[in-house]
Formats: structure tokens, sequence, C-alpha cells
């Protein structure tokens, strides 16, 4: 098996010779005001529709 | 605003890089550990993330007035304390960093004096200093999490632990 058909590979690799990569720059978001959940499902479930609405708004611009 | 809010305020304004967020928690005695993919990140995974996430302490009072007053330029609405009925478990921010996450409590790791305890002094790629979940914790977190998203985490984690560099 070549190390290219292990997927966990990369851990390995990765874990071996830990390394700090920079920090992206943050994303374009569309503005929204701060938000306050009581459980992180609620959360999860508004960054899903979020991300769908960036998906939608960067789909439809081409 | 007093002396201490208008101190903090001004020291905002001249924050550009995520590094400088980190030395003015330090600065003004923040309690924090950062949590989820930064800390992954910091943890030698090349990993993207758009959020920084934060475990705070749920209800300590001079913890949550500090916060808002480093944060009192970013904020439109200020930080609250953990609510009887679980009010305000996780608060998001959008800012100039990019989205800030409070989380007063994650899945799978023990309360925040106890984490906080066995946290780990983290480097960013500049050299700051960041304080982070440990890592056995960040592993619980991610396992009780058990999201599709947090599975490579998991491998990642395991391997440093295999090779004994899980601290």
């Amino acid at each position: 098996m070549k190390i290219t058909d292990d997927y966990k590979a990369k851990y390995r690799l990765w874990a071996a010779n830990p390394r700090v990569i920079a920090a992206s720059a943050p994303p374009k978001l569309p503005k929204f005001a701060s938000r306050k959940f009581s459980s992180h499902a609620e959360m999860n479930e508004w960054k899903r529709n979020l991300l769908r609405e960036i998906a939608h708004v960067t789909a439809s611009h081409g | 605003m007093n002396g201490s809010e208008t101190c903090f305020a001004k020291l905002l304004t001249s924050l550009h890089l995520m590094d400088d967020l980190f030395q003015a928690f330090d600065k003004a005695g923040v309690r924090y550990l950062l949590i989820g993919g930064q800390a992954m990140r910091l943890f030698g995974m090349p990993r993207y993330s758009m959020d920084w996430d934060f475990l705070i302490p749920p209800r300590d009072a001079q913890n949550f007035s500090k916060l808002n007053d480093v944060l009192d330029a970013e904020f439109d609405v200020p930080l609250e304390m953990l609510g009887p009925n679980g009010e305000n478990f996780v608060q998001t921010y959008q800012t100039r960093w990019g989205v800030l996450q409070f989380h007063l409590g994650i899945p799978g790791v023990p309360r925040f004096d106890a984490a906080e305890s066995a946290g780990v002094i983290r480097q960013t790629e500049n050299g700051t200093a960041v304080k982070c979940l440990s890592g056995p914790n960040l592993l619980a977190a991610k396992k009780a999490a058990a999201r599709p998203q947090d599975q490579a985490d998991i491998e990642f984690l395991m391997e440093l632990q295999r090779l004994g560099k899980l601290t």
C-alpha cells in the first residue's frame, strides 16, 4: 500500500512533527449581531444556517 | 466609562492581531482557555477555523467584567453569566479578528476550575503565549461532541497520544 492510499498517514506525519501554521485571515461573512444560545445544539443549528446562507450568496454571485 | 474601561478601550483600538488580544487578556488577568479548531492549530494540526472558541468560567462576575472591559469597543451587547435555565451557554460575536465564541461549558470536560488547572500554554506562530485546554481534555471534548467534523481532530489527537505527546 502506498502512503497516499492510507488516509490516516497524514495524522501520523503531522503528529510526528507538529508545527503551528499561521492563522488564516477571517472570512468575509455577512454582518450579524451577537447571538446567545442555551445549548451547543442551538448554536450548531444557527451556524449551519449561516453557512448555508453564505453558500447561497456565493453561488448567486457566480 | 470609568478610568479602567477607558484604558482598555484605548488599548483595544491598538489591537490588530489576535496575538494583541491574547496579550490584552493576560494584562487584564482574564481567565480563559482556547478550545476548538484554533486550539487544534496551536497543537500542531494544519487546520482552518473561522472561529476563535473560548471556554470561560460560567459565573465569575469579575472575569466577565474584565472581558467586557477589554472587548467593549467590539461588543454590541456584553457577555453575560450563565442564566438559571442555561441561558447564555454559548455567546457569539463578530469582531475584527473573526468570530469569537465564548462557551460557559463544553461536553466531556470537567468544570472550568479543574480544566484551568490542567490547562497548557501554547504559542501562536508569532510566539504569543495562549492558555489552551489540555490535550487530554481537548480529546475528551471532541469525543463527547462526536460531530462528523471532529473526526479528523480526534485522529490527530489520538496519534499525539500514541506518541506520548498529548499534554
